[in-house]
């Protein structure tokens, strides 16, 4: 992050689901990314830039721009696959990358292209990896997803769908790993997503500025206490911030051992029935989200509580539902756990 | 909603105030919303706000229309071709770090220049992942935006205005009643350096906060800057933490102007606002609707709006899609939201071989790729005494092309009368909530004028969110008198304004027909019939496509002249007789449609 600092996640007052989702994303990562949506003014970017800097440093392969894993490479990344001298099989932890695609981006540099430098000074025909490379094993950050243009959000799902990037422009012919979690934030009142991208992404959540106006100052008093003073501030809170990122990782090396008993694959099947979501990737994401809520609960099998607690966000956006419904759906998930789970 | 009115005094200290906070510290103080035309008044208050900035703070102008590369940087041709390699071009936003960005005409701002705006200012920098380059500037910059809009559905883009700290309005403020301005630059110094010490006395965050909320202010970035507003308040007073008088200050500057309600039960004087007229309009009425009020007369409200979709002809949209109804002008069919390839307008649609013109945009990164393959062959002609580091040839030249939308926005006209009567409203409402769900399916924008009383209102500016249309046509009110010529006239001029945004505009226009108040708002059916003929009359010259709904029980000769005087399609909504319609839900019969949508066969069949 070229950032300095940014604001620390466990100083964030309310906003519980959208943290909650954003845990879960990042002790399964394959579970699709997040969806956040509110208003104006209600901390978003904040939530996402906090998470980036709380997230526990990664291990990858030295010198590899596409950031592999030194236990499983990917077979067919550039750097990886060639014969290459010992020092370069050297791992080294770094930060897992947060990777802003702001607006503006072209396509060359959200994909890669030819190297315009090493071309024109050096007549050299080299590859320069885009955001997609950099995002690769991290976070690939979309504030106003609804203001991305087409062709680049069409680029996007295509790479996400696939975990990887092939390029073929300027005579180059380059294919690389690219698995990285969408996080697209957005504003519902400026226009809607189109549903082929808003299915990609496995939670949604809603973020809504605290009615509560104790809590609106409390808000209020922290931003100003850490714009006075942002280490202070962000040292304050580094112990709260710490047992988070443990509580992560430990979520993450419980999390394939955590039980699904099958009452709980037929419940989730119910849910979805009884809902009426297309295809199969709701009971999916239901049943992965409520594993990592458990793994992160330290709880050795999945509950109807879990659930019920990720039901919302994993299937709200999957709803066939009527364009002039916004708060229609949040009841009909709340209905429908209470008809198949009980109050 | 129109800030507070003060007398003249008072508001004009608080004009020089706001400039003088803006120019303490321009980043921190989330910049200033100046809403006047241009003209002398403007010219001095912007010439007396230069005059206090630092002069070390760099001022950079941004017009509406620049480009997003030179808004936020990218290659730099000439020094690229100079050098032989990539050099990089500082946009605007990078400039202005550290000062001030000036944006003229704000309301005309794109999108994506909004957005590049917004997030400069939420991370005081600025990321370029352009032309192949890739890279990060700081921009910490205090906006100052020149909001030139004063017709409806005009104004700072919301994003812009959620993050702008004060507003200062001088729409109606002359020339004389702008006294001279109060600060020198030394006092100004002076303030700069106390600002840092001014500590935020305890309770003010909690003031801030509250009158925010009791505002109806969702968003907290503004209770954010009140506090700030108050503290520089308190600076530039020399004081050492803000008084009450400083507070009072930054909620006049800061909230006030972007009140969603006046709070009712305190300070009962203090505001002349319509909305609470609105509200008294609205209860008798809702009283006479439904004796036992409450969760019951929601209930019945809900029945009406399925009861309208009963009776509405299927698919009225279509109506205006039919052979030389849409925008005449443009000649677009507007069937689904379209789009037009452009040299220069829009947003990015790939890249193009070819020969720059005159309203063509060059694309470096792509041209230079393109040339790169083949320097080896361009071995420079031998009568060259000079030997270019790239050799460019006129096939190498890719320009950009650019697909600007066009957008449809369906203008909603809604009669919220006291003569529509109560469920024709409620049915009404219904018919556009039906068409709303249809301007959605096909991605259009829409907008939503209602009249009654005296005037008409813009409730809702133009919008592709529906769910905000349907929010704000839910709170409509009915009651009052039927100024039919003032909502034709308004629906007018948004289309007009939303024409001149390169886009279509159509109407559906919802009423009964009996207009009573007359353009300049006297009542009088006689006047009014007159004005809302004429208004019908400039519909047609303008040439808008327009569907006249006919909510009233029974069709009336004088609003099928009005319909056939402005061109508009006439549609008559029959009577929904609610009885009839409660079996007709419960039984979950066939709605009845497309018969109806000749007026005449509709009439004869109620």
């Amino acid at each position: 992050m070229h950032r300095s600092m940014a604001f620390p996640f466990s100083a964030i007052a309310g906003q519980s689901a959208a943290k909650h989702a954003l845990l879960i994303c990042a002790v399964d990562p394959t579970l699709g990314g997040v969806l956040i949506f509110g208003d104006r003014g209600t901390g978003k970017s904040t939530l996402v830039r906090a998470l980036a800097a709380l997230l526990p440093p990664q291990r990858v392969v030295n010198d590899c721009p596409y950031r592999c894993d030194p236990g499983k490479p990917f077979e067919r990344c550039l750097h990886c696959a060639s014969p290459l001298p010992r020092k370069s099989r050297k791992a080294k932890r770094v930060p897992v990358p947060v990777v802003d695609l702001p607006l503006g981006a072209t396509e060359d540099r959200v994909v890669g292209a030819l190297d315009l430098e090493k071309a024109l000074t050096l007549g050299q025909k080299a590859f320069e990896p885009g955001l997609l490379a950099r995002a690769n094993r991290g976070f690939l950050y979309i504030d106003e997803i609804n203001l991305l243009e087409d062709h680049l959000v069409d680029l996007l799902l295509d790479v996400a769908a696939s975990g990887e990037n092939v390029v073929e422009r300027e005579g180059l012919s380059v294919r690389h790993p690219a698995r990285f979690v969408l996080v697209g934030t957005g504003n519902p009142e400026e226009g809607d997503l189109r549903p082929q991208l808003l299915d990609r992404f496995g939670l949604a959540v809603d973020i809504e500025t605290p009615a509560d106006l104790k809590i609106r100052i409390e808000i209020v008093k922290r931003r100003s206490a850490f714009d006075a003073d942002p280490e202070a501030f962000v040292a304050r809170h580094r112990r709260k911030d710490g047992r988070i990122r443990r509580r992560i990782l430990m979520a993450r090396e419980r999390l394939h051992s955590v039980a699904v008993p099958n009452p709980i694959l037929e419940t989730a099947a119910a849910l979805c029935l009884a809902l009426s979501t297309d295809g199969l990737r709701g009971e999916l994401t239901l049943m992965r989200a409520a594993r990592a809520t458990a793994a992160l609960e330290d709880k050795p099998e999945i509950t109807p509580e879990h659930l019920k607690d990720v039901a919302g966000m994993a299937l709200r956006h999957r709803l066939r539902r009527d364009p002039m419904d916004e708060t229609g759906s949040n009841t009909r998930i709340e209905r429908a756990v209470a008809n198949v789970i009980g109050p | 909603m129109k800030p507070e009115r003060l007398d003249g005094g008072e508001r004009c200290d608080d004009v020089w105030m706001a400039a003088a906070v803006f120019a303490l510290d321009p980043a921190e103080a989330g910049g200033l919303l100046v809403r006047a035309r241009a003209g002398p008044v403007r010219d001095r208050f912007i010439g007396g706000l230069n005059g206090l900035l630092d002069p070390g703070f760099p001022v950079v102008k941004l017009l509406p229309y620049a480009h997003l590369d030179r808004v936020i940087g990218g290659l730099d041709l000439a020094a690229t071709l100079d050098a032989g390699r990539p050099m990089a071009q500082r946009g605007i936003l990078a400039n202005a770090d550290g000062g001030a960005l000036i944006v003229p005409m704000a309301e005309r701002l794109p999108a994506g220049t909004v957005a590049a705006i917004a997030s400069a200012i939420d991370d005081g920098s600025i990321q370029v992942e352009r032309d192949g380059l890739s890279l990060s500037h700081a921009a910490r910059f205090g906006l100052l935006a020149m909001d030139e809009g004063f017709e409806p559905g005009e104004g700072l883009p919301l994003k812009l205005r959620d993050r702008i700290g004060g507003f200062v309005d001088l729409g109606n403020l002359s020339f004389r009643e702008l006294p001279d301005m109060p600060f020198s630059p030394a006092q100004l110094r002076a303030a700069r350096n106390r600002l840092p010490g001014i500590r935020l006395r305890d309770g003010v965050l909690e003031q801030v906060c509250g009158v925010a909320a009791a505002l109806g202010i969702g968003s907290l970035r503004p209770a954010a800057a009140a506090a700030h507003w108050a503290t520089a308040a308190a600076a530039l007073h020399g004081r050492a933490e803000p008084a009450d008088d400083d507070v009072l200050f930054a909620c006049r500057t800061t909230l006030l102007p972007r009140a969603n309600r006046i709070p009712m039960e305190e300070e009962p004087d203090s505001e002349e606002s319509e909305e609470p007229e609105n509200d008294e309009a609205q209860t008798p009425e809702t009283g006479a609707q439904e004796e036992n009020g409450g969760n019951a007369e929601d209930a019945a409200a809900d029945r009406m709006v399925e009861a309208a979709r009963a009776v509405l002809p299927a698919h009225l949209l279509k109506l205006l899609d039919g052979p030389g109804s849409s925008d005449r002008r443009i000649g677009q069919a507007g069937r689904t939201a379209s789009s037009r390839l452009s040299g220069s307008r829009g947003r990015p649609a790939g890249v193009r071989p070819g020969t720059p013109g005159p309203d063509d945009r060059l694309n470096a990164a792509e041209t230079l790729r393109a040339a790169i393959p083949w320097q080896r062959l361009r071995t420079p002609p031998s009568e060259c005494t000079e030997n270019p580091a790239i050799r460019i040839r006129r096939s190498d030249f890719r320009l950009n092309r650019y697909r600007q939308r066009i957008r449809t926005t369906t203008i909603f006209v809604v009669d919220a009368s006291g003569s529509a009567a109560l469920h024709r409203l409620a049915e009404a409402k219904g018919a556009v909530e039906l068409l709303l769900a249809e301007s959605y399916i096909r991605r259009d924008e829409v907008a939503l004028i209602a009249f009654s009383g005296t005037s008409a209102d813009l409730l809702l500016p133009p919008t592709p969110s529906v769910a905000r249309a349907k929010r704000n046509l839910c709170a409509l009110p009915g009651g009052g008198g039927t100024p039919l010529a003032s909502g034709i006239d308004a629906a007018l001029r948004l289309a007009l304004a939303v024409r001149a945004k390169g886009n279509i505009a159509r109407l559906v226009i919802l009423t009964d027909g009996r207009a009573n108040i007359g353009l300049d708002g006297t009542s009088g059916r006689r006047r009014a019939e007159a004005d809302a003929l004429s208004a019908a009359k400039a519909i047609r010259r303008a040439e808008l496509a327009a569907v006249f709904v006919d909510i009233s029980p029974t069709a009336r000769p004088f609003a099928e002249a009005l319909a056939r005087e402005m061109d508009a399609r006439y549609v008559f909504m029959p009577r929904a007789d609610s009885a009839k319609i409660h079996t007709s839900i419960g039984a979950g019969g066939p709605w009845r449609s497309d018969e109806q949508r000749k007026p005449s066969s509709a009439a004869s069949q109620q």
